[in-house]
């Protein structure tokens, strides 16, 4: 299939995006950090091309399967990575640190290789309760969330890091790190994007369970019915309510802000995969 | 104590507390399976483990009121929160601080100050209009022999939370609506069959419906060339006194399409196989002409020449001939006798009298199966969700922005203080503010040399 080439091309432009960028950091030249932007927007061009060309390719097949390339698990995950290099790049334009794109990459990254890897990329025909217009609007909601949510944890563990070097003075234990954190953002500048990140994300997410509910009602006869993916949903909406909320009170800002949204990101991951893989409920597209 | 009560009541404190302690509890219904039969969960947890679990309601999590209970403290301390805040966030808004003084805007975060060798009357306007362009539209105020501007932009942004907060009460209230007057069931309905009445779970008399619904037909339709389902339908009719109601004949039910009718709600939810109609032929040794008889498979009919014959099993196919019946015939004696009858050739029972049959055609008979839903809970629900959409677009996207200038007449010309204050999103309104100084110091140096060439010639 020529969509699973372009995924493939497009997972070989991150990884090679990321290995320039760890060039930027090693050696002094700036030219291998504008290669590395450029070949991370080359490659998402493609991940975007793919998923288009998917999405023709399923309505190639006979039978009228065809269907958005967002209804099983290889598709949503390479969604999800669309989603993160999305969130990331329009970043980039703004911040213009590229080092940023090494915490940020390797999730988009580590999507793409599990997806091309590990699983089934099988154009599969919609079961009936996935035929509904209300599947665009809920996936595509959740996985921008998601993908914000991945920013969060991303700027919190640079924080982390920064805050680390920021305060003990020392330059870290080994010179890379020290280069990569002294081009990095400044600690403050870091917790601003994670709190940042989340405020998109948590809108973003309430519209994800809102759709999902008004699909739900559709669908199974209820907007609301205790399903682990729709517990679990909640679950990650508490916490990343707790996150706004502890904001307005002193204290919660930096490192701890920093831990609690690498927890909310923990909980999201869960929501979406930990579910699925280790939980059952109605929720079973990763079967 | 009913202060201290309400002061707890209001505080972040609870609700980071309420917050964190649904995630945890809700969690745990994830984990522990919910409603499986007691002998389910023996078979995964320890007698006293269950005995626990049961006595907690933990096997019910979200039913149980301890559970419910941290949903409803929440909502009391959002709601507390809300009106603690209210009159603060209304004064804010509809009163400002207009004439503020110098020390007061130097306390805040965003303040900067420089003098002009012009006097008020020159630049007052200028820096209006300025405001105007680069701000908002500011109110200018006179007195003491000082001037006052006031702009700001988003103030309606500060009652998002309160949107978001009564949005969450909202959904709160219609959820506990719906589990105070609604109700959930499931009803089966064969092809052909009528039904009037609901019974509903933990009742003993049905409940009428007010009207009936006919099962006209229900299909399954697979994708081309497999055997996975693509649509489940059922067409139903709605039936008021025994008459079609004009407009609800024949209407489709589709696994995302339910019916809504008279505040109940129909879902397409499963099916079921009934049992199978099939018409039969049938002869006597001695005759030549087959007779014809429906039979419903498991319900004995009766012969014209008096015997008895019953459809025991059925196959939609049979050692690659097609569909087949397994039939007993009894005769008024007693004596029985049986046979495999297929549609290819005519067999005759291998008891007596020498009976021949013959299938003619067999249906299989579905009854669908449909969730039925009453939650008059659901718009209280869907209009806490659009508000709480708006409101938190507006409390994470927009921050209520208010900027004064000063202007005080001093020796030589005009000290201009300069203030600003966002509700939130500070290091933006910080850049936004450090713009505007810029722009309103550009500006006024331009009108200062304008000022300057006009005046200059009359002033030697």
């Amino acid at each position: 299939m020529t969509s699973n080439l372009l995924f493939n091309v497009c997972t070989l432009g991150y990884l090679l995006s990321l290995v320039l960028l760890l060039a930027y950091v090693a050696c002094d030249g700036r030219w291998p950090a504008l290669l590395a932007t450029w070949a991370a927007r080359a490659a998402f061009g493609l991940h975007g091309a793919g998923m288009v060309w998917r999405w023709y390719e399923s309505h190639q097949l006979p039978g009228g399967v065809g269907r958005v390339p967002l209804t099983n698990l290889y598709e949503s995950v390479v969604f999800f990575a669309w989603a993160i290099m999305l969130f990331y790049l329009v970043l980039d334009l703004k911040l213009r640190r590229p080092v940023v794109g090494i915490f940020v990459l390797p999730f988009a990254l580590a999507g793409m290789a599990w997806a091309q890897v590990f699983l089934s990329d099988a154009i599969e025909p919609l079961m009936p309760a996935l035929r509904s217009r209300w599947l665009v609007y809920h996936v595509v909601s959740c996985f921008l969330a998601y993908a914000a949510f991945t920013l969060a944890c991303a700027a919190s563990i640079m924080g982390l890091l920064q805050a680390v070097r920021q305060s003990s003075g020392e330059p870290g234990r080994s010179r890379i790190l020290a280069v990569l954190l002294r081009r990095a953002p400044d600690a403050a500048q870091l917790d601003q994007l994670n709190y940042r990140a989340i405020a998109i994300g948590f809108p973003i997410w309430t519209l994800g369970i809102v759709t999902g509910s008004v699909w739900a009602n559709s669908a199974w006869g209820s907007y609301w019915s205790w399903d682990p993916k729709e517990t679990w949903s909640l679950i990650v909406w508490l916490i990343y309510a707790a996150f706004l909320h502890a904001r307005l009170t002193r204290g919660w800002e930096g490192r701890r802000a920093a831990w609690l949204s690498i927890f909310g990101f923990a909980a999201t991951l869960f929501c979406y995969l930990g579910v699925n893989l280790l939980l059952s409920g109605l929720h079973s597209y990763a079967s | 104590m009913p202060y201290r009560l309400w002061q707890g009541l209001c505080s972040l404190k609870l609700t980071l507390i309420l917050l964190f302690a649904l995630a945890g509890v809700a969690l745990v219904g994830t984990v522990v399976p919910q409603n499986l039969a007691p002998e389910a969960y023996l078979r995964i947890y320890p007698q006293p483990v269950w005995t626990l679990l049961r006595a907690m309601g933990v096997h019910d999590l979200y039913r149980a009121w301890w559970f419910l209970a941290l949903p409803g403290l929440l909502g009391l301390n959002l709601a507390a929160c809300t009106l603690q805040r209210l009159p603060g966030m209304w004064r804010s808004v509809m009163r400002p601080r207009l004439r503020p003084d110098p020390a007061w805007l130097l306390s805040l975060v965003q303040h900067a100050a420089w003098s002009v060798p012009a006097p008020q009357e020159t630049i007052d306007f200028r820096l209006a209009a300025l405001l105007r362009q680069h701000f908002a539209r500011p109110r200018l105020l006179r007195g003491d022999g000082r001037n006052w501007l006031f702009a700001q932009k988003n103030a309606w942004a500060r009652f998002s939370v309160v949107v978001t907060h009564l949005a969450i009460l909202l959904i709160l209230g219609g959820a506990l609506v719906g589990k105070l007057a609604g109700f959930r069931t499931h009803l089966e309905i064969a092809e052909g069959a009528t039904v009037a009445t609901l019974s509903l779970p933990g009742a003993t008399e049905p409940r009428p419906l007010g009207f009936a619904l006919r099962c006209d037909d229900f299909a399954i339709d697979y994708y081309p060339g497999t055997d996975r389902v693509r649509e489940y339908r059922t067409l139903l009719t709605v039936l008021e006194d025994g008459r079609e109601l004009p407009g609800l004949t024949r209407i489709p039910l589709l696994v995302n399409h339910p019916l809504r009718f008279r505040g109940l709600n129909f879902f397409q939810s499963s099916y079921d196989l009934a049992a199978p109609r099939l018409q039969l032929q049938w002869r006597g040794a001695d005759q030549q002409a087959w007779q014809e008889v429906p039979v419903v498979a498991g319900e004995p009919v009766r012969l014209a020449d008096g015997h008895m014959v019953m459809v025991t099993s059925f196959s939609d196919e049979h050692r690659g001939q097609g569909p087949a019946a397994g039939i007993v015939v009894v005769d008024d004696a007693g004596r029985h006798g049986q046979a495999i009858v297929g549609t290819r050739r005519a067999v005759s029972t291998d008891g007596a009298d020498g009976l021949q049959f013959r299938l003619k055609a067999a249906e299989l008979n579905y009854i669908t199966v449909l969730q039925v839903t009453r939650d008059p809970g659901v718009p209280l629900v869907w209009a806490g969700c659009l508000l709480l959409l708006a409101g938190l677009a507006a409390c994470c996207g927009l921050s209520h922005q208010r900027v004064w200038v000063l202007l005080r007449p001093v020796a030589g010309g005009t000290e201009i203080w300069l203030g600003g204050r966002a509700h939130r999103q500070q290091r933006q309104f910080a850049d936004r503010f450090a713009m505007l100084r810029q722009r309103l110091q550009e500006g006024l140096s331009q009108v200062l040399a304008e000022h300057q060439e006009g005046t200059g010639p009359h002033d030697q």
